[in-house]
Protein backbone atom coordinates (compact mmCIF):
# COMPACT_ATOMS: atom_id res chain seq x y z
CA UNK A 1 0.00 0.00 0.00
CA UNK A 2 1.50 3.33 -1.07
CA UNK A 3 0.64 6.96 -0.35
CA UNK A 4 2.07 9.94 -2.22
CA UNK A 5 3.62 12.63 -0.02
CA UNK A 6 1.58 15.78 0.52
CA UNK A 7 2.89 18.65 -1.58
CA UNK A 8 0.80 21.12 0.43
CA UNK A 9 3.79 21.03 2.80
CA UNK A 10 7.22 22.42 2.00
CA UNK A 11 9.24 20.25 1.72
CA UNK A 12 6.66 17.58 0.90
CA UNK A 13 5.50 15.48 3.87
CA UNK A 14 4.63 11.79 4.28
CA UNK A 15 0.94 11.13 4.86
CA UNK A 16 -1.27 8.11 5.37
CA UNK A 17 -4.95 7.78 4.58
CA UNK A 18 -6.89 6.31 7.46
CA UNK A 19 -10.52 5.25 7.67
CA UNK A 20 -12.04 6.03 11.04
CA UNK A 21 -14.82 3.61 11.98
CA UNK A 22 -17.41 5.76 13.70
CA UNK A 23 -20.97 5.33 14.91
CA UNK A 24 -22.26 6.93 11.74
CA UNK A 25 -20.09 4.90 9.39
CA UNK A 26 -16.67 5.13 7.81
CA UNK A 27 -14.82 8.42 7.48
CA UNK A 28 -11.55 8.73 5.56
CA UNK A 29 -8.98 11.32 6.58
CA UNK A 30 -5.41 12.18 5.67
CA UNK A 31 -2.87 12.26 8.48
CA UNK A 32 0.63 13.66 8.53
CA UNK A 33 3.15 11.07 9.72
CA UNK A 34 4.65 12.54 12.89
CA UNK A 35 7.19 10.44 14.78
CA UNK A 36 7.55 13.29 17.31
CA UNK A 37 3.98 12.66 18.50
CA UNK A 38 3.81 9.73 20.91
CA UNK A 39 0.00 9.34 20.83
CA UNK A 40 -2.31 7.62 18.37
CA UNK A 41 -4.19 10.01 16.11
CA UNK A 42 -4.69 13.73 16.60
CA UNK A 43 -7.68 15.37 14.93
CA UNK A 44 -9.33 18.80 15.24
CA UNK A 45 -11.98 19.00 17.95
CA UNK A 46 -14.73 19.93 15.46
CA UNK A 47 -14.12 16.60 13.69
CA UNK A 48 -13.87 14.70 17.00
CA UNK A 49 -17.28 16.08 17.94
CA UNK A 50 -18.83 15.56 14.49
CA UNK A 51 -17.75 11.91 14.32
CA UNK A 52 -19.13 11.18 17.80
CA UNK A 53 -15.86 10.26 19.53
CA UNK A 54 -17.07 12.03 22.69
CA UNK A 55 -19.25 8.93 23.21
CA UNK A 56 -16.31 6.52 23.39
CA UNK A 57 -13.93 8.25 25.76
CA UNK A 58 -11.43 6.54 28.00
CA UNK A 59 -11.40 7.12 31.77
CA UNK A 60 -7.76 8.28 31.94
CA UNK A 61 -6.88 11.94 31.58
CA UNK A 62 -4.40 12.60 28.80
CA UNK A 63 -2.12 15.61 28.52
CA UNK A 64 -0.11 16.62 25.49
CA UNK A 65 3.27 18.10 26.37
CA UNK A 66 4.52 20.75 23.96
CA UNK A 67 8.27 20.90 23.21
CA UNK A 68 8.43 24.02 25.41
CA UNK A 69 7.01 22.05 28.36
CA UNK A 70 3.46 23.44 28.39
CA UNK A 71 0.76 20.81 28.93
CA UNK A 72 -2.56 20.77 27.08
CA UNK A 73 -5.38 18.48 28.24
CA UNK A 74 -6.34 16.09 25.45
CA UNK A 75 -9.81 14.64 24.98
CA UNK A 76 -9.28 10.99 24.20
CA UNK A 77 -11.40 8.17 22.82
CA UNK A 78 -10.57 4.62 21.84
CA UNK A 79 -11.65 3.72 18.32
CA UNK A 80 -11.10 1.34 15.45
CA UNK A 81 -9.35 2.53 12.33
CA UNK A 82 -8.52 0.95 9.00
CA UNK A 83 -5.42 1.53 6.91
CA UNK A 84 -6.02 -0.45 3.74
CA UNK A 85 -6.96 -3.86 5.11
CA UNK A 86 -5.18 -3.36 8.45
CA UNK A 87 -7.61 -2.82 11.34
CA UNK A 88 -6.23 -1.25 14.51
CA UNK A 89 -7.66 -0.04 17.79
CA UNK A 90 -6.02 3.26 18.67
CA UNK A 91 -6.46 6.35 20.80
CA UNK A 92 -7.97 9.39 19.08
CA UNK A 93 -6.90 12.66 20.72
CA UNK A 94 -8.21 16.15 20.30
CA UNK A 95 -8.33 19.68 21.70
CA UNK A 96 -9.92 22.84 20.26
CA UNK A 97 -6.53 24.59 20.17
CA UNK A 98 -4.87 21.85 18.14
CA UNK A 99 -5.93 21.93 14.53
CA UNK A 100 -3.57 19.36 12.99
CA UNK A 101 -4.29 15.85 11.74
CA UNK A 102 -1.40 13.65 12.83
CA UNK A 103 -0.57 9.96 13.03
CA UNK A 104 1.68 9.38 16.03
CA UNK A 105 3.93 6.56 17.19
CA UNK A 106 1.09 4.53 18.75
CA UNK A 107 -0.13 3.93 15.18
CA UNK A 108 3.17 4.06 13.29
CA UNK A 109 4.88 1.52 15.55
CA UNK A 110 2.29 -1.10 14.61
CA UNK A 111 3.38 -1.14 10.98
CA UNK A 112 6.46 -1.56 8.86
CA UNK A 113 6.75 1.70 6.93
CA UNK A 114 9.17 2.74 4.22
CA UNK A 115 9.63 6.46 3.65
CA UNK A 116 10.83 6.74 0.09
CA UNK A 117 11.89 10.38 0.07
CA UNK A 118 13.27 10.62 -3.50
CA UNK A 119 10.04 9.11 -4.87
CA UNK A 120 7.97 11.15 -2.40
CA UNK A 121 6.09 8.03 -1.45
CA UNK A 122 5.24 6.24 1.79
CA UNK A 123 4.86 2.49 1.59
CA UNK A 124 3.33 0.18 4.18
CA UNK A 125 5.14 -3.11 3.87
CA UNK A 126 3.32 -6.33 4.73
CA UNK B 1 -6.44 29.65 -4.41
CA UNK B 2 -6.01 33.35 -5.07
CA UNK B 3 -8.74 35.88 -4.32
CA UNK B 4 -9.07 39.53 -3.41
CA UNK B 5 -11.18 40.42 -0.39
CA UNK B 6 -11.79 44.02 0.58
CA UNK B 7 -12.26 44.63 4.31
CA UNK B 8 -13.45 47.96 5.70
CA UNK B 9 -12.75 49.48 9.11
CA UNK B 10 -9.40 47.79 9.72
CA UNK B 11 -7.32 49.50 12.42
CA UNK B 12 -4.39 51.02 10.48
CA UNK B 13 -1.93 50.76 13.38
CA UNK B 14 -2.69 47.08 13.93
CA UNK B 15 -2.49 46.49 10.18
CA UNK B 16 0.96 48.14 10.00
CA UNK B 17 2.27 46.11 12.94
CA UNK B 18 1.00 42.86 11.43
CA UNK B 19 2.46 43.78 8.04
CA UNK B 20 5.90 44.56 9.46
CA UNK B 21 6.06 41.30 11.43
CA UNK B 22 4.74 39.31 8.46
CA UNK B 23 7.41 40.85 6.21
CA UNK B 24 10.15 40.09 8.74
CA UNK B 25 9.03 36.46 8.89
CA UNK B 26 8.68 36.11 5.12
CA UNK B 27 4.89 35.79 5.07
CA UNK B 28 2.57 37.54 2.65
CA UNK B 29 -0.23 39.54 4.29
CA UNK B 30 -2.72 36.99 2.95
CA UNK B 31 -0.85 34.16 4.69
CA UNK B 32 -0.51 36.11 7.94
CA UNK B 33 -4.18 37.11 8.00
CA UNK B 34 -5.31 33.57 7.20
CA UNK B 35 -3.22 32.26 10.14
CA UNK B 36 -4.65 34.99 12.41
CA UNK B 37 -8.22 34.17 11.37
CA UNK B 38 -7.62 30.43 11.94
CA UNK B 39 -6.41 31.21 15.46
CA UNK B 40 -9.43 33.42 16.06
CA UNK B 41 -11.72 30.57 15.01
CA UNK B 42 -9.94 28.17 17.38
CA UNK B 43 -10.23 30.57 20.30
CA UNK B 44 -13.92 30.94 19.59
CA UNK B 45 -14.36 27.19 19.55
CA UNK B 46 -12.92 26.99 23.08
CA UNK B 47 -15.53 29.48 24.27
CA UNK B 48 -18.39 27.81 22.43
CA UNK B 49 -21.44 26.67 24.38
CA UNK B 50 -21.08 23.22 22.81
CA UNK B 51 -17.54 22.77 24.12
CA UNK B 52 -18.33 24.06 27.59
CA UNK B 53 -21.33 21.72 27.76
CA UNK B 54 -19.11 18.81 26.74
CA UNK B 55 -16.57 19.69 29.47
CA UNK B 56 -19.33 19.86 32.07
CA UNK B 57 -20.71 16.45 31.10
CA UNK B 58 -17.21 14.91 31.07
CA UNK B 59 -16.66 16.14 34.63
CA UNK B 60 -20.00 14.65 35.73
CA UNK B 61 -19.14 11.32 34.09
CA UNK B 62 -15.73 11.18 35.79
CA UNK B 63 -17.38 11.76 39.18
CA UNK B 64 -19.97 9.08 38.50
CA UNK B 65 -17.30 6.60 37.37
CA UNK B 66 -15.54 6.97 40.73
CA UNK B 67 -18.80 6.19 42.55
CA UNK B 68 -19.54 3.23 40.28
CA UNK B 69 -16.02 1.80 40.72
CA UNK B 70 -16.38 2.02 44.51
CA UNK B 71 -19.84 0.44 44.49
CA UNK B 72 -19.52 -2.23 41.79
CA UNK B 73 -15.78 -2.47 41.10
CA UNK B 74 -15.17 -5.73 42.93
CA UNK B 75 -18.62 -7.27 42.38
CA UNK B 76 -18.47 -6.91 38.59
CA UNK B 77 -14.71 -6.98 38.13
CA UNK B 78 -13.68 -7.26 34.47
CA UNK B 79 -17.04 -6.10 33.10
CA UNK B 80 -17.46 -2.83 31.22
CA UNK B 81 -19.46 0.16 32.30
CA UNK B 82 -21.00 2.89 30.16
CA UNK B 83 -21.46 6.25 31.85
CA UNK B 84 -23.02 9.07 29.84
CA UNK B 85 -23.51 12.68 30.94
CA UNK B 86 -22.92 11.64 34.56
CA UNK B 87 -25.42 8.77 34.53
CA UNK B 88 -24.72 5.04 34.76
CA UNK B 89 -26.23 3.63 31.55
CA UNK B 90 -25.30 -0.05 31.74
CA UNK B 91 -22.85 -2.60 33.04
CA UNK B 92 -21.93 -4.72 30.02
CA UNK B 93 -20.46 -8.18 29.66
CA UNK B 94 -17.83 -7.12 27.16
CA UNK B 95 -16.28 -4.09 25.50
CA UNK B 96 -18.13 -4.59 22.21
CA UNK B 97 -21.49 -4.40 23.96
CA UNK B 98 -20.36 -1.26 25.81
CA UNK B 99 -19.46 0.41 22.50
CA UNK B 100 -22.84 -0.59 21.01
CA UNK B 101 -24.70 0.87 23.99
CA UNK B 102 -22.69 4.12 23.94
CA UNK B 103 -23.20 4.56 20.20
CA UNK B 104 -26.98 4.38 20.64
CA UNK B 105 -27.20 7.10 23.28
CA UNK B 106 -28.12 10.68 22.50
CA UNK B 107 -25.74 11.90 25.21
CA UNK B 108 -23.11 14.61 24.84
CA UNK B 109 -20.32 12.59 26.39
CA UNK B 110 -19.70 8.98 27.53
CA UNK B 111 -16.90 7.15 29.31
CA UNK B 112 -16.39 3.44 28.73
CA UNK B 113 -14.36 1.80 31.50
CA UNK B 114 -13.55 -1.63 32.84
CA UNK B 115 -14.80 -2.27 36.35
CA UNK B 116 -12.34 -3.18 39.09
CA UNK B 117 -9.42 -2.01 36.98
CA UNK B 118 -7.31 0.76 38.39
CA UNK B 119 -6.81 3.15 35.51
CA UNK B 120 -3.76 5.35 35.41
CA UNK B 121 -5.21 8.74 36.33
CA UNK B 122 -2.99 10.89 34.13
CA UNK B 123 -1.01 10.08 31.00
CA UNK B 124 1.39 12.39 29.26
CA UNK B 125 2.12 12.38 25.54
CA UNK B 126 4.84 14.15 23.58
CA UNK B 127 3.28 16.48 21.03
CA UNK B 128 6.46 17.22 19.09
CA UNK B 129 6.93 20.04 16.62
CA UNK B 130 4.35 18.69 14.15
CA UNK B 131 1.57 20.70 15.74
CA UNK B 132 3.35 23.99 14.96
CA UNK B 133 4.00 23.47 11.29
Amino acid sequence: MKFKYSRAHKPSAPIIKVTLLTKSGEHEIELIVDTGFSGGILIPFSLYLKLGFTLFEVPSKYYGVLPIGIQIPLHTALARIMIGDIVLKVHIHSHPLLNKQLAGREVLNKMKILLNGPAEELEIIK
Amino acid sequence: MSSVIVVRNVDRNIYRRVKSIATLKGYTMGEALTEAMKLWLLLNEINSKEYLEYLLQREKSEKKLKEVQEKYGSKFKGKYVVICDGELIKICGDEEEAYRIASKTKATQCIIAQLGRITEEEKRLELGMGIFE
